[in-house]
Order: structure tokens, then sequence, then C-alpha cells
């Protein structure tokens, strides 16, 4: 008994732990294989498993909670869920074009206003039920009330039915982005049933409803959602690309962990719970020794600063010149994700990989690192010390508010006197619509598919208030030729980096780990793609 | 007895009226919107407005906290606003893993504890006791999320014994409740330990010194005598002062380490409540973990009586 207490507790605890730090850092440096890779991206490097050796339950773990799983409501959160369960019209390949999901096809009238959807026959909902275009029309009204970009971009138009396969949508003026809009990934243009819409409240749908792959079977809140998959899913037949393209199912449960807390998610990877996992830089050595492991970078989101048009100082466009001018993209790129591989300089509002948006215009503008001309303007602007306010919230990560911290200080360095308002999320979006509140708020964005669709050029983010934004914003949309479209692209940008609604700082990757036993997922934007994924025993 | 537990009971219920009142207060001083948060960034004014007249968050205050209590005194505390269920299923719901964490980490916390003290006490300045001081500090130092992430990399990643993450209700079976249980109520349970043994031990020597037990050694008890029989039956009261106050915080849910080891309890219902601003169950989630403290200190001092004789309650 005696010497039981002599070898007390504390020195077997400190025996274990050694051996943690013994056996975790024995491992070397090689075998991991890395790569690169834009908007969308795939993982399957090793060699396709025969089908009886195939496991049929995935367990996915999401680093956030899920506040609704209605894909009109869909926030960054949940649709990395909802993209499974629910289609639209249309889906975004790889390179964010819109190609046919739900629609067979569509026709657009010489005058480029009036947009005819011929959809699939015999596509199923998860409740036995044919999607016909009465869901169709029912569906895309419902989203394009709820949703801020949408209501820019359709105005008082609304999707009718012509016939049982086909559905019309007439605008009052020609625009080039609709089928993008029925595209993007956020506030995704879902189709469900009629019934559900019509029974869903302000809160959302109750039921889980779509044609995805993956039929909906329960959500634990705060824990997990599980998904089966869908025996009649009518696939279309096409190359699968991001997350358009056949969808050919292999496995039959999924499960969406909800595990918040990132060494959690960490350690399940390493304990072999999760095939899966984004990747903290502190956590890289860990896995890059892992001879089954393969590590990649994904584009993540692109980081802006943008301006509240309406306070007191920034209403002002001199003093929005001013911090263009000192901002040191570099610096604050470096501060925000820590490595010089995770991110990349970018002047336009688009990435490059989006051939049709991306422009160079007005670059003259970004990363100018000029703090004599900043403090110029300032003078200029007749500065007075006033205080400037920056919004921001160390949840999500952290990433905002190591950006912020780092322009907190380059605007200092200048004289300008700042204070920083650091929030938890909720009040940060209660505190970001009220233009009283704040100055200056530094963000990481989804980076959307068309610049009609960018948050900051709209009214109710940041208060963007400018006949000429306006007018160009339309031209942009309206244009039909490639052009045409450039042109006004062109125009818009330039335009934005005088008008300096936000300033563009650069785009930004995360990183992940896949275990070489999971095949075939693909990811857009950072969201998975999980049919055509195929897991090994 | 029971006049005295009906007299406890009723004096919590002014305690749960002020509390009601100033946790409504404070959660509507903080800025934040259950609506916008349940919508985001891509949803129009309209939308998050008609959500608000919903949620029933544009009545004025007074009349909102009148709702409420009023629904409260009948026992209903409301709906949460976003998990489709009643504030009261969502407690039940998630007072299940709490009240298992809580008992297992009380356990351990028991198990170490006392034979460790004991031996401490009686054996006071040698390595037993210097060892206790070891532990103690420890414990008491080393905070409850460091020591889980240690035992996750030790248990689960390493040796793969258990898993890392995770609950599963008894009905699963006893053993798979208990894999998910044990790592975070080791974390748990280790640091009550820590201080539940330098209670034990001071509590013993306070007896150990009193004169009946130079008499019990003057007539000739042996040492399992003394410590058994006469010292630990005498230092009972305040080792049960400790474990009721460390059970009630265990109860209150331990925020940190059900986040780390993802269980579904108490604690971490609060601070996604909290972040989410889901004002109806922030709100039963304060009452009931108050109601549970005066609860657990009540069977405290029931068990006072039980344990000592000459406590006389009235």
């Amino acid at each position: 008994m005696n010497k039981f207490y002599r070898h007390s507790v504390l020195s077997l605890l400190i025996v274990a732990l050694f051996a943690v730090y013994g056996c975790s850092s024995d491992n070397g440096s090689n075998g991991a294989a890395s790569g690169t890779s834009s908007g969308a991206s795939g993982a399957s490097q090793a060699a396709e498993p025969a089908a009886d050796n195939l496991a049929t339950e995935l367990r996915f773990p999401l680093a956030q909670q899920v506040p609704t799983l209605d894909p009109h409501l869909a926030l960054n959160t949940n649709v990395y869920v909802t993209l499974n369960i629910f289609e639209g019209l249309f889906a975004f390949d790889e390179n964010f074009n819109p190609v046919p999901m739900l629609a067979e096809s569509y026709d657009l009238s010489e005058d480029g206003k009036t947009y005819t959807f011929h959809l699939r026959q015999g596509v199923k909902f998860h409740n036995g039920k044919e999607m016909k275009a009465e869901d169709v029309v029912a569906s895309l009204n419902r989203w394009k009330t709820l949703t801020g970009r949408a209501q820019a971009s359709l105005g008082d138009s609304e999707f009718t039915i012509k016939d049982d396969y086909t559905v019309e949508l007439a605008l009052a003026e020609p625009r080039n982005d609709i089928l993008s809009q029925l595209s993007h990934v956020l506030n995704n243009a879902a189709i469900l049933p009629k019934e559900v819409v019509e029974a869903a409240g302000a809160d959302g749908v109750t039921e889980y409803i779509g044609t995805g792959p993956f039929k909906f079977v329960e959500w634990k809140q705060d824990q997990y959602v599980h998904l089966a998959k869908f025996d009649d899913y009518r696939s279309v037949d096409a190359a699968p690309s991001g997350l358009s393209g056949k969808k050919e199912v292999f496995l039959q449960d999924v499960i969406f962990d909800i595990v918040p807390d990132s060494a959690t998610r960490f350690a399940s990877f390493l304990a072999g719970t999760y095939d899966y996992v984004d990747l903290t830089l502190d956590n890289l050595p860990q896995v890059q020794g892992l001879s089954d492991v393969t590590v990649d970078k994904i584009l993540g989101s692109d980081i802006n600063l943008v301006f509240n048009k309406k306070s007191p100082l920034f209403s002002n466009v001199k003093y929005r010149e001013a911090v263009a001018a000192v901002l040191d993209d570099d610096e604050i790129l470096l501060g925000t994700v820590s490595s010089p591989d995770l991110y990349r300089l970018n002047p336009s509002y688009m990435y490059p990989e989006n051939t049709t948006w991306y422009s160079e215009a007005g670059q003259d503008n970004y990363n100018q690192k000029n703090p004599d001309k900043a403090k110029q303007l300032l003078q200029e602007a007749g500065y007075n010390g006033e205080e400037v306010t920056l919004l921001t919230t160390k949840e999500l990560g952290g990433s905002f508010y190591n950006a912020t911290i780092v322009v907190q200080k380059e605007l200092e360095a200048i004289g300008v006197k700042t204070k920083l308002d650091i929030t938890d999320f909720a009040t940060l979006l209660k505190k970001r619509a009220d233009p009283n509140a704040w100055d200056i708020y530094v963000g990481l964005f989804t980076m959307p598919s068309t610049p009609s669709q960018l948050l900051y050029l709209n009214p109710t983010y940041g208060f963007a208030d400018d006949a000429k934004l306006a007018e160009l914003n339309k031209a942009l949309t309206a244009a039909v030729t490639p052009e045409e479209i450039k042109a006004a692209n062109d125009a818009l940008q330039q335009y934005e980096w005088e008008y300096l609604a936000a300033v563009k700082i650069g785009d930004t990757y995360s990183q992940r780990a896949t275990r070489s036993k999971l095949t075939g997922l693909v990811t857009l934007a950072g969201y998975p793609n999980l049919a055509n994924v195929k897991l090994s025993k | 007895m029971a006049f005295y537990i009906a007299r406890r009971l009723l004096a919590t219920i002014p305690v749960l009226f002020v509390l009601s009142v100033i946790v409504f207060l404070i959660i509507y001083l903080i800025p934040g919107d259950p609506a916008a948060v349940m919508l985001g960034d891509g949803a129009s004014p309209e939308t998050i407005e008609a959500l608000r007249e919903q949620m029933g968050l544009n009545l004025p205050l007074l009349q909102q906290y009148g709702r409420w209590i009023g629904h409260a005194l009948q026992g209903n505390l409301g709906d949460s606003l976003f998990m489709r269920q009643s504030v009261r299923a969502a407690l039940a719901e998630h007072l299940g893993p709490t009240l298992s964490l809580a008992v297992l980490a009380e356990l351990i916390a028991v198990v170490i504890a006392l034979p460790l003290g004991i031996r401490a006490a009686s054996r006071r300045g040698e390595a037993a006791d210097k060892a206790l001081t070891g532990f103690s500090l420890f414990g008491i130092t080393v905070p409850g999320f460091v020591l889980s992430m240690f035992t996750v990399l030790l248990f689960s990643v390493q040796l793969k014994w258990l898993p890392v993450s995770g609950y599963k209700p008894l009905s699963a079976g006893l053993w798979t409740h208990l894999q998910y249980l044990i790592l975070p109520a080791l974390s748990l349970g280790i640091v009550q330990a820590a201080l539940l043994a330098r209670v034990v031990r001071s509590s013993m020597l306070d007896v150990l010194n009193e004169s009946f037990v130079k008499t019990a050694l003057a007539k000739g008890v042996g040492e399992r005598g003394i410590v058994y029989r006469h010292v630990l039956h005498n230092s009972w009261l305040p080792i049960l002062t400790v474990v009721g106050g460390s059970f009630g915080t265990l109860i209150a849910g331990a925020a940190v380490i059900e986040s780390i080891f993802n269980i579904p309890g108490m604690g971490q219902l609060l601070v996604n409540s909290v972040q989410r601003r889901d004002y109806s169950v922030i709100q039963g989630v304060v009452l009931f973990v108050a109601f549970a403290y005066v609860l657990v200190n009540l069977v405290v001092d029931l068990l006072y009586a039980i344990v000592d004789p000459r406590v006389r309650l009235q």
C-alpha cells in the first residue's frame, strides 16, 4: 500500500505526458503529398477501391453550429449539409459556370428579358412525389423574397408555370446573372415540394425534402445531422464537375458531426473517427509525416475592408482613399493566415479563376503601402483626431480579429485614432446593420460568381448609396456579349476602386487533410459534394 | 423534517424570481438579434423583420417579461427560438449527459481523494503526505482543458482505447455510455479530487488533535480503529460540504469540458444559446441551475443530520 503511494499518481502522470510527447514526435517528415487547387478541388489520388470493399458510413466533422437546414435561408455554416440534400435548376461546375441540374435546358428570348426553363422529367423528391413546375415556381418565388441578392437581381418579376415541365421568368430588364444567382451556394435556389414551401414559417421549412442524392434522416440540434442515400435519385448524365454533373452514391449513411472545437476535430481525425479534417497551421506538422494522409490547400475566402458609407468620416471619399492608400496587404494577409503559402494578392473583386468576371481595372489603387499619400489625404479631408471604430469578432477562428488588428496598426501609424469594438458574432451582425455603430469592418467573404452578388456593393451592407455605382451595376448585369460584359465589368471595378465601397485585401486559402481511403471528394468554395465519394474499409 | 424541507424549497421562490429579472434584463441589454443569427448575411431586411415578429421580439420589454413569467409560473418555460422544441424538453434532453458526467466525475474525485486525504492525514509529514501536496498542486494549477487534451492524446489518439469526443446515452448500453464519459469525467474529477483531498486531510487533522483521540490511543485502540471509526466519522461535515459544492458546480454544466468533448450537456446548451441569443433557453438554463444548486445544498444539509446526530434541522 505504501509503495503505491510513494509512486504517486503524480509521477504516473508525468510518465504519461512524456509517453505522449515521445509518441507524437517520432514521425518523420516524409511521405505527405501536397497539392494546390483553386475554387473547386478533388482529393482522389489513391487507387479506386473495389465495390465490396467499401464502407457504408461516412462521418464528416462540421466546425460550426447549424442554425437552420432551410436551403433558402442557408448560411455558410449549413451549406455543407444542404448542398447534399437539395438541388436547384442549375449548379456550378468547378469554374463557377452554371450548368443545368434540375433544368433540362433553357431558352432566352431575343430581348434578353424572358427565360424559359425546361425541367427534367421523372425527377423524384425524397417523399416520392415527382418534381413539377408548381414546385419550382413555389420554391423560387419564396427564395427570391427571402434572399437579398435575388431581390436585387429579379426585382418584382416572378417565376410562372407554363406547363407541368416548363417555367418562365419574365424580367423588366435584361440580366446576365440569372443563372449564376440560381446556382450560388449560399441561400441556394433549391427546389422543394410545393406543400413544404407553403407550410414554411418565417423561421424556415419544417420538412427537409429535396431531390438530391442524400435524403434527410435526423437532425439532433448541436450534435449531428444524419443523411442517407436516396435510392430513387435520378442523376444527370454529364461528367461530374464541381457541384454539377453525374452524382453516384456509394455511401449508405452520412453523419455530419458538429464539433466546434478545432483541437477536438483534429484529435478525432488522428484517432481515425474522421477521414477528412480542416487544418490549422500548428496542426500541419503532425499530419505531414503520415503516409496515408494527403494535405492540400483550397481557396476559401477573400478579405475585404468594408467602409460604413454613412459614418461621419467615411461618408467622405477622401477618408476612404486615405485608408486605401496606407494599407499594406501582404502584412494584413500574413497576419491573418500566418503563412505566405496561404494567401495571394489579388486586385480584383473576383477570383482570377473566374475568367468572365476577373478584372484588373483600377488596380493602381490596390496595395499602395503609401503612408505619406494617406497622411496628405487625411490632411486634405481635415482630419482632426476623430476616433475610428473598427468592428470585429474573435469568433470564427479568429481570422476577422487578426486581420483587423493589423489594419488598426497601419491606421495608427499615420496618426488615425482608432478603437476596436470586439464582440461575439451575434452582436457583430446586429451592429453591422446599424449605421451609427461602426466605421470600418474587415471580413472574410465567400466569393460569389458574379460581381452583382457582392454584398458590399449592395446598399444593405455598408450602406453604399451612389447613383453612378448603381448605374454601373445595372449596366453590368444587362450586358450580353462577352465584349460588352468585359467593358461593363472593367468600368464597374474601375469605379469601385475610386468610390471604395470596400477595399480588396486579397485571397486566402485554408488547408485540409484527407486520408487516402477517402476518394472522390470534391469541394466548391470549401463546401463538399459527397456524391461520388468512396470510402474503403 | 418535512416542514424543514418545505420551508427551504419555498425560500427558493424569491431567489428564482429576482434571478429571472436580472437574467432577463442582462440578456436584453446585450446587443445581438436571434433573427439575424438565424438568417445571416444574405437575408433581406424584411425577412429578418418578419422573423423577429414571429419570435415575439418586437413587443416592449415589460410585456415580453410579463408574458414569460406568466407562463413560467405555470411551469411552462416557453419554446426555444432555434431548436423547435420547448425549453423544458431541451433541458430534460441536456440534463441526462450532464448528470451522468457529474456523477462519474464526482465518483472519481471521491475515490481518489478519500484514501489520499486519509493516508496523508494519518502519515502527516511523510511521503504520502508530500505526494498529496504534489497531487493537489497539480490538480489545482493544471486547467481542465489542458488535462483533457493530454488524456485525449494518450488514451484516444495513441492507445485508441476510448473515443475522442461525443456522447451515447445509457440506452446504448452501459459500457458504450461510459466509454464516452471516462475522459471528460477524469479531467473534471482530478481537479475536484485535488480540492477534496486537501479538505479531507485538513478536516482529519483537526479531529486528530482532539483530546478524545488521545483517550482512544491511551485505552489502546489500534491505528485503523482511530482513523476510520473515530476520526473519519467526525470529519464528514466539511467533506460533505465540499462534495456538495463541487457536485452543484458540475450540474451547472462544465461548459469548457463539455465543449472539448462535445457532450450535449447543460454547459454546451448554455454556451450555444448565448452565442445565438436563444433568450428563452438561456433563461431556462439559468433558472434550472439555480434551482439545482439550492436542491443540492438542501440534500447536503439533510445529510448533515444523518452523518452527525448532533445536528438538528428545524
